[in-house]
């Protein structure tokens, strides 16, 4: 089966603790992926290496390989904002920018390279249809985008990510500060999005992962480190899991 | 304690009115119109300020200007570094309270001697700008780190997420969450580049004539007012019409600014 992900030896170090401890890992290519796990299992954590956002705690040191398409993204030399261009992160809480609602978007569309105002707003547009959020905020494109609801302003967070075409969607726990009807429109959307894009899902919610994920990854920590139980078929972990602490996460005895 | 604390806010705050107001009473008397928009005569006993609001003026634009601008640069830079190396970001910081404490007359000593003397640009409004502006970097920097810091976690992650360059994150993305910490630092500064004698004497000089450009040396209101009390007999009165203009553009250049920023808020 293709890899979309190898992970080769990886270690993960916070200052206060080694949460990964020599990952060996395949992701492959499947349309949704779900990574699961109790909370503190590093899911986050694992989530936030394949786009290098980690780099942002200059505390966290990792080690190991990570490739993509071949290559080693955790290499220095691996263009991080290539990297970014192709493998875009949607945030458990939506965070849109301070600006207007258009403005959310047209700014990634420019870095794409569209300048012209009748391209932007064809695209912009376009977008904003995909995420079903057009025919809401169509009449207060210019209005702050901080004024929309959570589910809106999630909505339009993914639309600003796919602004920049990327190959491939993490998607770090997006429905988990919504309300469950807002939630299950997110849900719809993301199996929309599946047929287009490849997507990496965090979630603690396993009917969600049942429900969306072909492939599923559970994440366990067992006090001193975090490493993977489990990984295959999402249908066939839950019909028939590898161990007894599978089997009790998937029916909510654990976790 | 209800009407302790009463009391003494009352104290207070009549102590400073009544002495601004004793300040404005005598000083505004001798202000009018002539006085605004002519030249001085007589060491400043006669005529107006008008060529000393001029530099004034120039003064504060131009300081804010720099200041403004250098200050959300190394504030940005203090940000930035706290990415790469937390340590070397604190040393950063560090050294802008340290400048912070440094006494204004000490600026104009080392405005006068890089500035007006190893740069050759004499008695200038510009080694003057220049050193009025290294001495507010402090507080406009901190000011617009704080504002920096405050942001969302998980907006400067989305804007990173998006490989979005810097320069285009924070002039397009990010401004509009730390302004408000921007206007703050530059109404502190304001106040302060208005109120500077001590860094100007040494730096801009005292030359009372219109200046026509930044190489001109040019005296400001304070270095007018000092110049008044200290070298001119019978001085005085005109000290104290200089001494109400300032507080008039102090009061004004203030109340401009404090409602831009509570709007921001």
């Amino acid at each position: 089966m293709a890899a979309v992900f190898q992970f080769e030896d990886l270690h993960l170090n916070y200052p206060s603790k080694a949460l990964f401890q020599g990952i060996n890992l395949t992701i492959p290519d499947e349309r949704i992926i779900s990574i699961m796990g109790p909370s503190g299992c590093g899911k986050s954590s694992f989530l936030s290496l394949l786009n290098r956002v980690y780099e942002l705690d200059p505390s966290v040191e990792v080690r190991g390989k990570i490739l993509f398409e071949g290559k080693n993204i955790l290499d220095k030399k691996y263009s991080v904002s290539e990297l970014r261009k192709k493998v875009g992160m949607i945030f458990q809480t939506p965070s849109c920018f301070p600006v207007s609602i258009a403005k959310n978007i047209e700014i990634v569309l420019e870095e794409q390279g569209i300048k012209k105002k009748s391209d932007k707003q064809e695209r912009l547009q376009e977008l904003l249809k995909k995420v079903y959020l057009w025919d809401d905020v169509k009449d207060r494109l210019d209005k702050p985008a901080k004024n929309l609801s959570g589910g809106q302003q999630q909505r339009l967070c993914i639309a600003r990510c796919l602004a920049r075409e990327p190959e491939l969607l993490l998607m770090d726990e997006p429905c988990s500060a919504l309300d469950p009807v807002t939630s299950s429109g997110i849900e719809a959307l993301i199996q929309d999005l599946s047929k287009e894009k490849r997507i990496i899902l965090v979630t603690h919610n396993i009917a969600q992962a049942k429900r969306l994920a072909s492939h599923g990854i559970l994440f366990w920590n067992d006090g001193n480190k975090a490493y993977v139980l489990e990984s295959g078929n999402m249908q066939e972990m839950v019909d028939k899991p590898c161990c007894d602490t599978t089997r009790k996460y998937f029916h909510g005895e654990l976790g | 304690m209800k009407y302790s604390s009463m009391l003494l806010a009352l104290f207070f705050v009549g102590g400073v009115l009544s002495l601004l107001g004793s300040l404005f009473v005598f000083g505004i008397a001798e202000v009018n119109i002539d006085y605004l928009f002519s030249e001085g005569k007589d060491s400043g006993r006669d005529g107006g300020i008008l060529p000393i609001l001029v530099s004034t003026g120039i003064i504060w634009l131009g300081s804010m200007l720099v200041s403004g601008l250098m200050g959300v640069l190394i504030a940005i830079a203090c940000y930035e570094l706290t990415f790469v190396s937390k340590t070397i970001s604190r040393i950063m910081l560090a050294s802008l309270f340290l400048i912070a404490g440094i006494p204004s007359i000490v600026f104009g000593l080392m405005g006068n001697e890089i500035f007006v003397v190893r740069l050759d640009w004499g008695y200038s409004l510009l080694a003057g700008i220049m050193s009025v502006s290294m001495m507010m970097l402090p507080l406009v920097a901190l000011s617009v780190f704080l504002g920096i810091k405050s942001i969302d976690p998980n907006l400067i992650k989305s804007v990173r997420s998006l490989s979005i360059p810097k320069f285009r994150a924070y002039s397009s993305v990010l401004r509009p969450a730390f302004s408000a910490s921007l206007l703050a630092g530059l109404i502190m500064a304001s106040g302060r580049i208005l109120a500077e004698t001590a860094a100007l004497l040494f730096t801009s000089g005292y030359s009372d004539q219109m200046p026509e450009s930044l190489f001109d040396s040019g005296r400001s209101l304070t270095v007018h007012i000092y110049d008044l009390m200290a070298n001119v007999t019978g001085g005085e009165a005109r000290a104290y019409a200089a001494a109400s203009v300032l507080m008039i553009l102090i009061f004004t250049i203030n109340l401009i600014l404090t409602k831009s920023i509570l709007k921001k808020v």
